[in-house]
Order: structure tokens, then sequence, then C-alpha cells
């Protein structure tokens, strides 16, 4: 084989290499910042606001939060929970009875979603809120959650660019990868021309030139490839880095570089020899 | 064998050529005589299928076809050799593995021919003769059904006929019919034509 096929060889390997690189570190920092995400959701959903209700709203409330987007769940604590728990607390086992007949209110616990809601759910929740008839108390304020709402809009502005961004290297790339493969064929089928018109006129079989041309998309677009997909499938199998591979990604490069290699080929046979 | 009917060549400039009645039976060997700018290579090119520009009918065995779908090497001055490569190389360029009987008979052209004590040299330290030879023993020793010769006098003279006893015959043998362009009538060809005034006569 000579040292310009290895070398071409190569080159789509690096490229091949380097798509790799990109999009999987693409896929690395979402990830990352899912994982970050989740912690700040993680942050919100530990924060509950609490409402004193009067006992008899109570349910009608419970009910109508429970069924806000942004609330994650509302835990309601009964009358007799509250007895039981003050008579326990403060040792009134001799007034449980007389605190059964009094009127207590109910105490509801509402824990919000934390990949729902922002700020304008808090403004939501609060109007929802004032419309509510029997509520004593409520425990809430904006200032508990607004550092986990500033983290979560950079985590969302960085997730943005990383899209943005490394989707266009990514796609430049993979442009820049497809323009050289079809290049190369070209360029290595003219110089192999030389060879083949000669060979035909002297009367071998035009089938070997084909065949040579099959080989040679074969050698040159799908060696590279295997090879690119030979070391990913060893950092998977050897959890090099937690390293999993995207098989959906490899299906539509693949299909991408069999598309530039018949591209190549339409070319290719658009040259006549004689 | 090729039969042509009604068959008209057209070349630059408004040049035609009636190549009416030409009939190359295999195994036969064929000359066919004609002037500078009569037609000839055209004719050869034609038949070859790497000239499209005609009218009529080419009949291969009886049966109507396209020139060139048949199995046929044009030998004309288009070099279809590698000159960096030696001879051996060159020879060995479209045959691929080829049998004992053939290696042998290969042996026997290549030592007729003065070609067998150059086989290691390079190509281009041969001469325009020695290398038009070395494509006519590589074209014979595939037998195809047909083999064209361009300006056969260019390059072969009447001691390199002699010298060439061998192939011919075995091209004739392997019925191989042989069609050579010559300005000069070589004596001794049985069946030869003439190219005049944009026709073919047979002589």
């Amino acid at each position: 084989m000579k040292l310009r096929y290895i070398l071409q060889m190569l080159i789509i390997l690096v490229l091949l290499l380097i798509t790799d690189g990109v999009y999987n570190l693409q896929q690395y920092s979402q990830g990352d910042i899912l994982e970050r995400a989740e912690q700040v959701y993680s942050a919100i959903e530990e924060i509950p606001a609490v409402m004193i209700v009067t006992e008899e709203n109570s349910e009608i409330i419970y009910n109508n939060l429970g069924n806000l987007y942004f609330v994650k769940q509302v835990n309601k604590q009964h009358k007799d929970e509250i007895i039981e728990l003050l008579s326990t607390q403060y040792r009134l086992d001799e007034a449980h009875s007389l605190m059964s007949k009094l009127n207590l209110p109910a105490v509801l616990e509402i824990q919000f979603s934390g990949e729902t809601f922002t700020e304008t759910e808090s403004s939501l929740f609060l109007q929802a809120i004032e419309k509510e008839e029997g509520v004593f108390q409520l425990i809430y304020t904006e200032d508990n959650y607004r550092v986990s709402w500033q983290k979560m809009a950079k985590l969302l502005e960085i997730s943005r660019l990383i899209d943005e961004y490394w989707q266009w290297i990514y796609w430049v790339l993979a442009g820049i990868t497809l323009l050289i493969v079809v290049y190369f064929r070209i360029s290595y089928e003219s110089r192999q021309s030389h060879y083949w018109q000669r060979y035909c006129r002297a009367g071998g079989n035009p089938v070997i030139k084909k065949i040579f041309r099959i080989l040679n998309s074969i050698f040159l677009v799908f060696v590279p490839l295997m090879l690119a997909i030979g070391a990913e499938y060893y950092f998977w199998i050897y959890q090099i880095a937690g390293y999993m591979p995207d098989f959906k990604f490899h299906i539509i490069r693949v299909a991408a570089m069999l598309t530039a290699s018949l591209l190549a080929l339409i070319f290719i046979r658009r040259k006549s020899y004689d | 064998m090729i039969e042509l009917r009604k068959f008209v060549i057209t070349g630059a400039r408004g040049f035609c050529l009636k190549a009416d009645n030409l009939q190359i039976k295999s195994g036969l060997f064929i000359q066919i005589n004609g002037s500078n700018n009569s037609g000839k290579s055209l004719l050869l090119k034609t038949l070859a299928g790497l000239y499209k520009d005609y009218e009529g009918e080419l009949f291969y065995n009886g049966v109507k076809e396209k020139p060139g779908n048949y199995s046929v090497i044009l030998i004309n001055d288009f070099a279809a050799v590698l000159p960096q490569k030696s001879v051996k190389y060159n020879l060995n360029l479209p045959l691929g593995k080829t049998s004992v009987r053939k290696n042998k008979l290969l042996q026997d052209m290549l030592q007729e021919s003065g070609l067998e004590i150059c086989l290691r040299d390079k190509l281009n330290t041969l001469s325009a003769s020695q290398i038009k030879t070395l494509e006519l023993i590589r074209a014979i020793i595939q037998q195809p059904h047909f083999l064209l010769i361009d300006d056969f006098d260019t390059y072969f003279d009447n001691v390199s006929l002699e010298n060439l006893t061998k192939a011919f015959d075995h091209a004739a043998k392997a019925g191989t019919a042989i069609v050579i362009t010559t300005r000069k009538k070589f004596e001794g060809i049985s069946n030869s034509y003439l190219i005049k005034s944009g026709e073919i006569y047979k002589q």
C-alpha cells in the first residue's frame, strides 16, 4: 500500500476521532450540567412553604394547591396529628381529651417541583394563595429560592451556549470530514486513472478496475471508521472515564460516510478515460 | 466475425468514411491500406468502440451489436504502457495469472522478438518499435477476438513480420482476427482493403 494512501486513511481517522471527541465532550458537558441542575432542583424541593389554614378549608386548599403544575407534593397535618404531637411534646396527656374538643387549625406543607418552580411560578403561587379562604398564616419567602434560581439561570445559559456553539463546531467538522473524504477519493482515483487507462487499453478486465474502486472506497472510508468505533468500543468495554457510546450518532455517521463515498464514486464515474 | 452494413463514420470538418461491406472473419490477417488522413485510424477506433460518431449497423457473429461490445484490443499511437516500470511489469499488466502453456508461448514469442533479454529493463529504455512489439505480444497472448493495429508500417517492417511469425500463427490458431492499417501495402497478406476517396474497397 502506498504511503499516500496510508496518510489519507490516517487523516480521515484523526478527523473522525476529533469529531468523536467533540461530540462526546458535548455530551459529557451536558451531562455535567444536568447533574448540577438536579442538585439545584433538590435544593428547591427541600425548602417547602408552610401554610396554617382552618380545618374546614384545608381539604379545598389542599386539592387546589395539589393541582398546580409547579407543586410536587402537599402534605397535610391533621388535627389529630397536631394534638398527638403537642401532647407528646408538652406532656399534656390529661389535656388530650380537652384538646380534641378545640377547633385547631390544619398545617399544609407545600413542596415545589424543582424543575418547574421559578420566579414566575412563585408569583402564581402567591396569587393562588390570595384567592383561598381560611388561610391564617403563610410561611414563605422568595429569598429562600433566589440563590437556586440564579444558579439555574446560569446553568441554562451555559447549556444553551454549549448546544449552540458546539453543534456548529460539530457540523463544521463533519462537513470538513465529508469534503475531505470526497476529495481524497477523487484525488486518489485521478492519480490511479493513468494506470487504469493503460490497463484497460492493454486488454485488462474492466471489472477488476471497478472492484478496486469499491475496495479503495472500503479501505479509505471504512477502515478509519472501524478504527474509530473500535477505540470507542475499547473505552466502553473497559469503562474508561465511564464512557458510553451513542449508537444513533454512529449509525448517522456511518450513513454519512457511505454517502460521501458513493458521491465520490459518482464523480469518478463521470470521468471518461478515452 | 464482424460485418458492417451501411456503415458511415463521420469525422471532423465534414469528413466521411463509407465502410460498407467490410467483413472481418475470425483468424484472418487483414490489412487496410490508405494514404494519410484517409480515415484508417478512425475506422479502427470505431471498431474498438472508442469513437462513436457513426451511422449504420455492425453485426458480430450475425447479431447486431454496438462497436466494442466484443473482445477487442487496439494498438495505436496511444502507448498502453507504464514507462517507469520494467518490461516484465508492463507485459504482465493486464494478464494476471497465465497458464503454463500460455507462459511457454509467451517465452517463445519474447525470444523470437528479442525482448527476452530486456525483461528487467525499464520500459523507457526501449525503442518505439520494441514497445509496440511488447504491446502486440501482450495482446496476442490474451487471445482477443479482434486485434487492431494502427499504422503498422510505422513500427513494423518485413523483418519484424518474420520475427513475429510464431505470434501471428498463434493468433490465427486462437481465432484472433488481426486488422492492420498501413500506408504501403505489405506483400504476402492476402486479405487487403483499400481506403480511397472516403470508401473502402476489397482488393
